[in-house]
């Protein structure tokens, strides 16, 4: 099943994060997907080295832009200058896509790095679709917004996460990047079911999907992207799939990074769902 | 509460360490402290890995216990303001200077500035033209490249940095205090040793002097230096042309 979403963007197959340690090997073995996602922040002060290795990669690659530090839900003012400088980049990288996390990474002009959770309410909705229109406005282009995966949840919630997602996008007409390991990791530390969660976001607003590792703790898991994907988020996906479509899907590994061939292999896996489901269908 | 509160007491307890109140905020979950632990730990152990990624050298020298405790008590004082993660671990140095000895600071001024000037703005490179007539040159005003920085520094520390990064067991020399420009040029974070001469040569030229007028200054401070400047000049603007010191 193939689910075109509203924005009529590509799906672009299989892809990889762009990581560092890989850099060489990506260069020297032209690996066969179809693209790259760069983490954004990686690249906005990077020097012409990093932009001639982005150029020789366009070439052959498509790119999606992925960010850590829009900040969609602060109650600071959007940062003037990280806006100019990533639209700068996507006017020059020209990726398919540029996405960030539903999330707040600091206010009252601090930073914590981090990708935190807000609340979801009416109040919140507002504002972040608000800020959302503000964003695409400067890109020119829609924001694709991911599903955070969290650990602590705000009593003060009257939306589910799957409903503020499906809400906000409707709200702020932007497109949804759905992490399929931070559904299955804040589904178990909420205690909701991670297929009725996948089940409440609108496939047309679909436009990617992360597959990645987490750890788990017992009472609680930590989305930690240092290991294989395990089983049950294979599981999740596979029914995420089924339930929506195929979109770009690419593996995430940030920490404990692996050989190239590892990161690929694991790729594979889900090329290997994906063509599971397309000769079920048929 | 508002939205704004709610995310203020969030970043709150990240900092403080303090969760009572964004705990009467959240759904009660098992294990709510360690929870939390995620969010607070993970934001120290983000920042601690960006500086001692910086700091190669200087965590060498200290320890790594030495090292920790340093970056700690710089954490704890000190939260991000800026979107780039890369920024956070540059004012460090600063902090070192405070709390260590000299030598640990000049480590810490030179790895500062390496990582800084690895991020810091595209210029491009001045290449005078094939046919370019010295009188030409005298009466230039050059302009040092916007990813660099001169700075006065320990030799010992710039050679227990290259023989750490050569993997050898770098040795602690005497201190010798000289000067250094620590440059991008060519996609490469580059270190160039300065003597006194070229130092006080090349400080006034990127302080906006013609290069003639440079020259005639130095030259009348002291015949050494006018000796010097007989013997070298022609050497260190090759050097400062091939290794690209300006900008256009």
């Amino acid at each position: 099943m193939l689910m075109r979403n509203r924005f009529e963007l590509p799906d672009l197959g299989f892809g990889l994060g762009l990581r560092a340690p890989h850099y060489d090997d990506i260069l020297r073995e032209k690996p066969e997907l179809s693209w790259f996602e760069i983490i954004s922040e990686n690249f906005l002060h990077a020097h012409a080295g990093y932009k001639d290795f982005l150029s020789e990669l366009r070439r052959d690659y498509a790119f999606v832009m992925h960010g850590v530090s829009l900040s969609i839900g602060s109650t600071d003012p959007l940062n003037k200058e990280y806006l100019t400088r990533l639209k700068a980049l996507a006017d020059f990288l020209q990726p398919a896509w540029v996405s960030d996390h539903l999330c707040f990474t600091g206010v009252l002009g601090k930073n914590t790095h981090d990708l935190l959770p807000v609340p979801y309410t009416e109040e919140a909705l507002k504002h972040i679709a608000a800020r959302v229109r503000q964003v695409q406005e400067v890109l020119e282009r829609p924001l694709v917004l991911e599903n955070p995966s969290s650990y602590v949840s705000f009593a003060g919630s009257t939306l589910s996460e799957p409903e503020f997602l499906a809400a906000l996008a409707q709200e702020a007409d932007c497109a949804l990047l759905l992490d399929v390991n931070n559904v299955y990791v804040s589904a178990f530390n909420h205690g909701i079911d991670a297929k009725s969660y996948i089940d409440t976001i609108p496939a047309d607003r679909i436009v990617q999907i992360h597959l990645a590792g987490h750890k788990d703790c017992g009472e609680y898991k930590i989305d930690t992207h240092d290991r294989e994907v395990p089983d049950a988020v294979w599981e999740l996906y596979r029914y995420t799939i089924a339930a929506k479509g195929q979109v770009s899907t690419m593996v995430e590994w940030d920490e404990n990074i692996p050989s190239f061939e590892t990161l690929y292999a694991e790729l594979q896996k889900a090329k290997t769902f994906a063509q599971r489901k397309v000769r079920e269908a048929a | 509460m508002s939205y704004a509160q709610a995310l203020h007491n969030f970043q709150q307890a990240i900092f403080s360490r303090q969760t009572e109140e964004i705990v009467s905020l959240l759904d009660a979950r098992p294990a709510l402290d360690a929870r939390m632990d995620v969010y607070i730990e993970g934001y120290r152990l983000r920042l601690a890995q960006a500086i001692a990624s910086d700091y190669p050298t200087l965590e060498h020298y200290l320890g790594a216990e030495r090292m920790g405790a340093l970056a700690m008590a710089y954490i704890e004082s000190t939260p991000p303001v800026s979107y780039t993660l890369d920024a956070y671990p540059i004012p460090f140095a600063g902090f070192v200077g405070q709390r260590e000895e000299a030598f640990a600071a000049s480590l810490a001024t030179l790895e500062s500035a390496i990582a800084e000037v690895f991020w810091m703005e595209e210029s491009e490179a001045f290449q005078p033209p094939a046919n370019f007539a010295s009188e030409h040159m005298l009466v230039l005003r050059l302009h040092l490249r916007a990813a660099a920085h001169i700075m006065e520094l320990d030799r010992a520390a710039e050679e227990y940095m290259r023989q750490f990064r050569a993997g050898e067991a770098p040795q602690r020399a005497v201190a010798d205090i000289g000067h250094m420009l620590v440059l991008r040029h060519k996609n490469e974070v580059r270190r160039h040793v300065l003597n006194h001469t070229e130092y006080a040569l090349l400080s006034r030229i990127i302080g906006g002097e013609p290069v003639g007028a440079a020259v005639g200054a130095i030259a009348e401070e002291s015949p050494e230096a006018c000796a010097v400047l007989a013997r070298e000049l022609q050497n260190w603007f090759a050097r400062w042309i091939s290794e690209g010191f300006f900008r256009r």
